[in-house]
This record gives C-alpha cells, sequence and structure tokens, in this order.
C-alpha cells in the first residue's frame, strides 16, 4: 500500500500532464497538477526549515565543532523569517481601499491602487441583481457604470496612464475619506492601504536591507569566484596530451582569440566576409578572419554537436518518464523492486 | 474531385495529409455572413484563410494553388484552365531562371499571374467572416474581411450576444490595411468558451469616412480536444513508448539484449570502495531543482543504487539537498537502500539534509563540506547550472574522485573538465536501468534506440532536401515544400 499509492498517483498526474499538452481543452489539469505540487513543495518546505534548524541547533547545543557558524546561521534564519512574515519596515501599498456595502445581498469592493504616475480603480460587485446596471459615483463625479452579469457579479477598471493618456485623470484628485457609490445599491468611504498591504522586500523594509546588503554581496563573492575556477579547469583540460586534446586546444584557442579584440586585430589584413565579393579568392581568405572562423566553429561543429546530445536527452527523458509512470524503475520511491 | 485533388498535394508535399485544414476535428458552426461571398461554412473560411496566406507570401506555391483550385471549383468558381496552366508556366520560369536579374522579373511575373486567383478568392470570400480558431482553448476566434479600395483603417467591433440582455458593440482593434495581406486578425480578447459573438468591420478612407464592410453571423469559440498541430509529434511519441514497451516485454521472454559499457557507470562500485577503503564518507549532491524535473528523479534513482552498494561497503553517504521536497524523497530511498542491503542499523538520517533553495548559498555550504570533511568520491547527478564548476573543482582540490551526470548541455564541458567521469545526457538517464542490470529496464534502453534510429532518419532526410534546396535551386519545387512541412509541422511542431 505504501508503494502502490504513490505509483497510482505518478502514473495519474504523468497521464494528464501528457493529456493536458496535447489537449487545448484540457490545459487548466496541467496548471491544476502543477499547482497540486507548489502546495506540496510549501508544505515540504517547513519539513526543511524544521530540519535546518534542528540540524544546527543540536550543533549548537552540543557545542560540536564550528557550532558558532551554526549559531550565525540560525539567527540569520530567523531574523530574516521573522523579518519577511511581520514586514517589519514596510510601508502600506500607495492608494486607497474600502468595502462597499449597502442594503440587500450585495457587497463590493474597491481598490485605487498608485503606481509612480499610474493610477488603477478597480471595483468588483458581487451577488448583485443579474442583469442590472448601475451608475457609479466617485465624490460627485460620475465614473462609469457597472453591468451585473448572469451570476450577479460585475467589474469596473479606470484607469489613468499618461504615457498612454489613458482617461481617468480625476483619480489623481481622489483624497482619504472620498466617498464611492453604485447606484442606490452600495456605498462607503475611501481609507488608506494599511501597512500590512506592503510587500515584504519593499525598498526600504527590513527584509529588503537584509538581502541587499548582507545576501547579495555574499551571492556575487561566491558567483564571482567562478572565473578563478574556469581559469583552473581550464589550464587543466587544455595540455597538449594526444591528438585529440591538440585539437581541443586548438579550437579553443580559436574561440578565445575570436571573441576578444585580438581575433579581429591579428586577421586585419584578411577581408571581413559581408565585405568580400563572390566567388572570389577574397572571399577563400575571409573565411579565415578569426571572427568569422569563431563564428563557424561555433554554428557547425558547437551546434551539431550540441543537438546530438540535446537529442539523446530528449529520449532519454521519454524512456526515464514512461519507465517511472509505469512502475518499472520505483527506486525513487525507495522501492525494493526497481 | 476537391478532396482528392487536396490528398495528392498532400502525399506531394510530403505528409500533406497531416494539414491542420484537412483535419479540423468537427466543423465548427456557420459564421460567415455579409457580402455576396460564396464561401460561407467556417470550414472552408478557415481553408480560404490559410490558402490565401500562402498564395500572399508565396511559400509552398504549388500545394496552396492547388488547394485554391479545389476550393474555388467546389464552390462554383471556375476560372479558365489556360490561367491555371499560365500561372504554372511562370512558377517553371521562375524556378529553373539562374540569372539574378531575370530571376526577379520572373518573380514579379509570377506574383502578377497569381493575382487573379487572389482575386476571386476573395471575391468569393463574404465581405466579412469568422470562424473558431483552431487547435486552441476555446478563447480565440478569427475574423477576416475583403480588402477594402482606399480604406487608412479597418475598425473591428465585436457584439457579445447574451439571451434576454441589451449589449453594446465594442470596438476591440483597428487594423492598418498592409497591401494583399491585412485581411484577418485574430482576437484573444475576453473570449469565453461556449459565449457567441458576432462582429463587424468598418473601413475609414483617407477623409474619416467610415464604411461598413459586413456583419457576419454568430460564432461561438470553442476549445479543442485534441490540437491536431501536434499529431505528427504525437505519432512520434507513440512509436518511441510503443518501442519502448515491446522491448521491456521481449525481455521479460528471456531475449537476451546488449547494452555497451558505461565508464563513469562502472566506477561506482570502485569510487564507493575507495571510500570504504579510506574511511572518508561518499558526497552525493543531487542538483539544485525540485521533484517535478526529471533529473532530479534520475538522480534520486541513482541515489538509490549507490546508497546500496554504500550500505554493502560500510560506507558513510551525505546528501545535501537544495529543496525540502528532494531531500524527504532522498531520505525514503536511501533508507530502503539500506534495508535492501541489510544494514537498517547503519542508516544515519541526518546526513541527509535540506540546506538553501538559495543557489550560491547552497554552493558555500556543500563546498564547505566538501573543504571540512574531504569526501573521498563526490557524485553530482540532477540539473546543474553555474555552481557545476565551483563543486567539481573544489572536490578536484580536495583530492576526491568524481562522478557527474546531468542533462544540461552547457554544464557538460565543465563536468568533462573537472571530474573523473560524466554521465553525458543521455547516458545519465540510462543510469538506473543499466545499474540495475534487470533484463526489463534494460529493455526500455533498446526501446530508445528505435527512436534514435528515427530521430537519425529524420536528420538524414532533412539534411538531403535541405543540402537539395541549397545547392540545386529546388527552393520553389515540391522538395521545398516537403522541406518547410519538416521544418513547420515537425520541428516546430515537436519543439512544443
Amino acid at each position: 500500500m505504501k508503494r502502490t499509492v504513490p505509483l497510482i498517483i505518478t502514473f495519474l498526474a504523468g497521464v494528464v500532464l501528457i493529456y493536458a499538452y496535447f489537449s487545448p481543452a484540457a490545459a487548466g489539469l496541467s496548471d491544476l497538477s502543477l499547482i497540486h505540487f507548489d502546495i506540496l513543495a510549501a508544505i515540504a518546505f517547513l519539513l526543511g526549515g524544521g530540519n535546518l534548524l534542528r540540524m544546527h541547533g543540536e550543533k549548537v547545543y552540543k557545542q560540536q565543532a564550528g557550532w558558532g557558524y551554526s549559531l550565525i546561521a540560525i539567527v540569520a534564519f530567523l531574523t530574516t523569517l521573522g523579518f519577511g512574515l511581520c514586514k517589519v519596515g514596510v510601508t502600506g501599498r500607495p492608494g486607497y481601499w474600502t468595502h462597499l456595502t449597502g442594503a440587500g445581498q450585495a457587497v463590493g469592493l474597491v481598490n485605487l491602487d498608485i503606481a509612480d504616475e499610474r493610477h488603477t480603480l478597480t471595483l468588483t460587485v458581487r451577488r448583485a441583481e443579474p442583469g442590472s446596471t448601475h451608475a457609479v459615483r466617485l465624490g460627485q463625479r460620475e465614473i462609469g457604470q457597472i453591468e451585473v452579469d448572469r451570476d450577479g457579479r460585475g467589474d469596473l477598471v479606470v484607469k489613468y496612464d499618461p504615457p498612454k493618456k489613458m482617461a481617468g485623470e480625476f483619480l489623481k484628485s481622489v483624497r482619504e475619506g472620498d466617498t464611492l457609490a453604485v447606484g442606490a445599491l452600495l456605498q462607503g468611504t475611501l481609507q488608506r492601504y494599511a501597512p500590512i498591504t506592503g510587500d515584504y522586500n519593499q525598498n526600504g523594509s527590513a527584509f529588503w536591507f537584509m538581502y541587499e546588503y548582507g545576501f547579495r554581496p555574499a551571492v556575487q563573492t561566491t558567483f564571482a569566484m567562478l572565473a578563478f575556477y574556469v581559469a583552473s579547469a581550464a589550464f587543466r583540460a587544455f595540455r597538449a596530451r594526444n591528438i585529440e586534446s591538440v585539437l581541443l586546444l586548438g579550437t579553443a584557442f580559436v574561440i578565445l582569440l575570436g571573441r576578444t579584440f585580438v581575433g579581429a586585430w591579428i586577421s586585419q589584413g584578411l577581408v571581413d566576409p559581408s565585405q568580400a565579393p563572390q566567388n572570389t579568392w577574397e572571399q577563400f581568405l575571409s573565411f579565415w578572419y578569426i571572427p568569422n572562423l569563431t563564428g563557424w566553429l561555433m554554428s557547425v561543429f558547437n551546434t551539431a554537436g550540441n543537438r546530438a546530445i540535446m537529442i539523446g536527452i530528449a529520449l532519454g527523458i521519454a524512456a526515464t518518464s514512461l519507465r517511472v509512470l509505469l512502475g518499472i524503475d520505483r527506486s525513487y520511491l525507495g522501492s525494493e523492486k526497481g | 474531385m476537391r478532396r482528392r485533388g487536396r490528398l495528392v498535394e498532400g502525399l506531394i508535399a510530403g505528409l500533406g495529409l497531416l494539414l491542420p485544414v484537412s483535419l479540423a476535428a468537427q466543423p465548427p458552426p456557420m459564421s460567415g455572413a455579409g457580402g455576396a461571398g460564396r464561401i460561407r461554412e467556417a470550414r472552408d473560411l478557415q481553408e480560404a484563410w490559410e490558402v490565401l496566406s500562402g498564395l500572399i507570401s508565396g511559400e509552398r506555391l504549388r500545394l496552396h494553388l492547388a488547394q485554391a483550385r479545389a476550393l474555388l471549383e467546389h464552390h462554383g468558381v471556375s476560372l479558365p484552365a489556360a490561367e491555371w496552366e499560365r500561372v504554372h508556366q511562370k512558377l517553371r520560369a521562375r524556378d529553373y531562371e539562374q540569372n539574378p536579374d531575370r530571376r526577379k522579373t520572373a518573380q514579379d511575373e509570377l506574383t502578377a499571374a497569381v493575382d487573379p486567383i487572389k482575386d476571386a478568392l476573395f471575391a468569393a470570400l463574404p465581405a466579412v467572416g469568422a470562424f473558431d480558431a483552431p487547435n486552441d482553448d476555446g478563447t480565440k476566434l478569427i475574423v477576416l474581411w475583403r480588402p477594402h479600395a482606399g480604406a487608412q483603417q479597418y475598425l473591428v467591433e465585436r457584439l457579445d450576444v447574451r439571451p434576454g440582455r441589451q449589449t453594446n458593440w465594442e470596438q476591440i482593434r483597428t487594423a492598418a490595411p498592409i497591401p494583399g495581406s491585412a485581411f484577418e486578425l485574430t482576437d484573444d480578447s475576453r473570449i469565453y468558451p461556449s459565449h457567441r459573438y458576432r462582429y463587424r468591420v468598418s473601413a475609414v478612407d483617407a477623409q474619416g469616412q467610415r464604411t461598413l464592410l459586413g456583419e457576419t453571423g454568430e460564432v461561438t469559440a470553442t476549445a479543442q480536444w485534441f490540437n491536431f498541430d501536434q499529431l505528427g509529434f504525437l505519432i512520434f511519441v507513440l512509436v518511441l513508448c510503443g518501442a519502448v514497451i515491446v522491448y521491456i516485454q521481449a525481455a521479460q521472454r528471456g531475449v537476451r539484449l546488449t547494452i555497451r559499457k558505461i565508464a563513469g557507470l562502472d566506477a561506482v562500485d570502485e569510487a564507493v570502495g575507495r571510500a570504504t577503503e579510506m574511511g572518508r564518507p561518499i558526497l552525493f549532491v543531487p542538483g539544485i531543482q525540485d521533484m517535478n524535473d526529471i533529473q532530479t528523479v534520475a538522480g534520486l534513482i541513482v541515489l538509490g543504487r549507490v546508497a546500496r552498494v554504500a550500505a554493502e561497503h560500510d560506507a558513510q553517504i551525505e546528501v545535501p539537498t537544495s529543496r525540502s521536497l528532494v531531500m524527504t524523497a532522498a531520505r525514503e530511498t536511501v533508507a530502503t537502500s539500506y534495508l535492501n542491503a541489510g544494514r537498517p542499523d547503519a542508516y544515519d538520517e541526518k546526513k541527509i539534509y535540506y540546506v538553501t533553495d538559495e543557489q550560491f548559498g547552497y554552493v558555500a555550504a556543500v563546498t564547505g563540506t566538501m573543504v571540512r570533511e574531504k569526501p573521498a568520491t563526490c557524485f553530482y547527478m540532477g540539473s546543474f547550472f553555474a555552481e557545476s564548476l565551483i563543486l567539481a573543482e573544489t572536490a578536484n582540490l580536495t583530492g576526491s574522485i568524481q562522478i557527474a551526470g546531468t542533462a544540461q548541455p552547457a554544464q557538460l564541458p565543465f563536468f568533462v573538465a573537472a571530474c573523473d567521469y560524466t554521465l553525458i545526457g543521455e547516458e545519465f538517464f540510462a543510469a538506473s536501468a543499466y545499474l540495475s542490470g534487470e533484463p526489463q529496464q534494460l529493455g526500455s534502453l533498446k526501446g530508445q534506440d528505435v527512436g534514435k534510429l528515427l530521430v537519425m532518419l529524420f536528420v538524414f532526410v532533412g539534411t538531403v532536401l535541405a543540402t537539395l534546396v541549397e545547392t540545386a535551386e529546388w527552393r520553389h519545387t515540391v522538395v521545398g515544400d516537403a522541406l518547410d512541412y519538416m521544418v513547420q509541422r515537425v520541428l516546430n511542431t515537436g519543439g512544443g
């Protein structure tokens, strides 16, 4: 049972994804499967975070070698998590909102978002009389009509977007306390967004500060070390030990020259292929113009090799997927067989 | 007659039967209206639209001419036989003309000869027509109209038809008239499946005068249950999967299968043995992607084998992961491997741990482990990006034996340069079957070879066609059509 259920889930999810690829009508199923995966991954993240705390906590508790680093890891983890969850230093998103209430079942929500120069007012009405139409008033001004559809829902979007010269200039003059009404059905008063509505990584927030001035420099330093590793790996790989190594070395040297200014400079006596007349000696010589030769090596040899590998990978993925879907290979589930 | 004509042309084009025109699943409801055109069926509107696009662009001209003739004759429009003969003469003249200047003249003459056919098709169309976009999820409709002389701009309006409700015409788009080609647009703005819509198109002249060209009947957007553009790809997938299953069954019946040696996989035992002898751990890195990446799954499959050998040799294995879900799956895999090896007591859950989702945070932690613990053997099996070389070079400096496997082509050179063994692409996916030695798993590798044979056949045919088109100037012949078909229908749709 412990193995059968995961196998059935794997098979069904695989078949659904394959079917959704070939069927436009079932495209939503594919998204649904991916959402399920995201939910699982989010739950598993709690396991991961818990494991991280347990592992480093144990190290600190037992004062094992390097426990100080573990302490830093725990403090950094908890601080970042706390800053992010509590949105320390975050201001509310710019703009206003209100709940619309009135007689009957109908409800409404208005959001007026202000991002840079753009203002967008979104009005959503639910559970209103199907087929009814209502004038929407902001203060004393009528800003549009809202049509309620057969499901009792209606939406109105008003935009002010200077570069695109959209309508809705009056949105600039809206202030806190202004009233908004949907006919005689609903009304409410605009108020500022609460701080919790801001993004956790908003510029100037504590989380942003830690990311920008703590985490990012550290990551970029690690990435920058790659340059040295490339040099040392290239030094080892390009030793001329046999014919193949010599070919590799020669090709790499040409590519290196062609990708820098040196390639064009040392072969400047040769004609640039774009300038060479057709079927002439100059055209033949232009083949050896190093930037041109580099392009040829990359587009012929490199592309051909890459595509061969890609085709092999595609076929390998298909066969592996089939083995997994059919339950022939179950070792990823820790199965005894396969 | 019309069907036979299309069949012949389809065969000429190589696999022309797979054209979506001839394989539309169900004819959508009639939607063309307005004007005096004879073509009104939505399926025919769609075909006329595709044929006109082909005639205007000049691509696969022979095929589109044959389709135009069949379509016109089907609707009772017959052009004189001499007219068709003249077009084919001009086509041959253009194809066999080698002189660039005279070729340009021949091309102009051919375009002029095709014009009456285009005009006849335009005349057979309704002034304005609309049909459901083929092979979509029911959120697109296509509107086409006859070009109007003197139009500076076309206005396209839509009416959402709701029973018992008064709705207004809504202007959805304006289109600039590009001579000979601006006669259609795809409406994908707020189109809902099963809703009914009507369209009308007006032409605006230089003085701003608006002329209504016509109005369509009601048209409904429907989601198709099968995307016929992908039919070729589906056939390929079925052949490949069928071959894999056939070989698996053959292996189960006891047919002996020979698989070539893969040095990197043969070295697994040696690498684990080295760790045992040195008394140092084995480090297994399953890439930095989550469980929804097939490379991570393949990596964990290899981990299962490595863990089993490690358990048998009493070697320690350490698995840092960059995703929580991978950690959970890896623990399950390793625990069972230890159990299968008869050493459940030796399994230590703490050796399989989550580090961080952040790429370089993970790299820093793993390289730190390498430097501190100096593992005897490092495995890199999964999906890797920029961190590949940092990991491999660090382990190289600490003197570990390294075996890598990935399907990221850009990272392969780094692993080849820095590791002792590298499983390149398909070898990585073959690893689990190879290591298991089970006949039915080896059978799947043989089935994969059938796919490779098919691909080789396609590559060979494609190369021959492309060479003929380039060197023998056969671009505008059936060879060119067949090449276009392979590029547009096989390569493009297969790539998703």
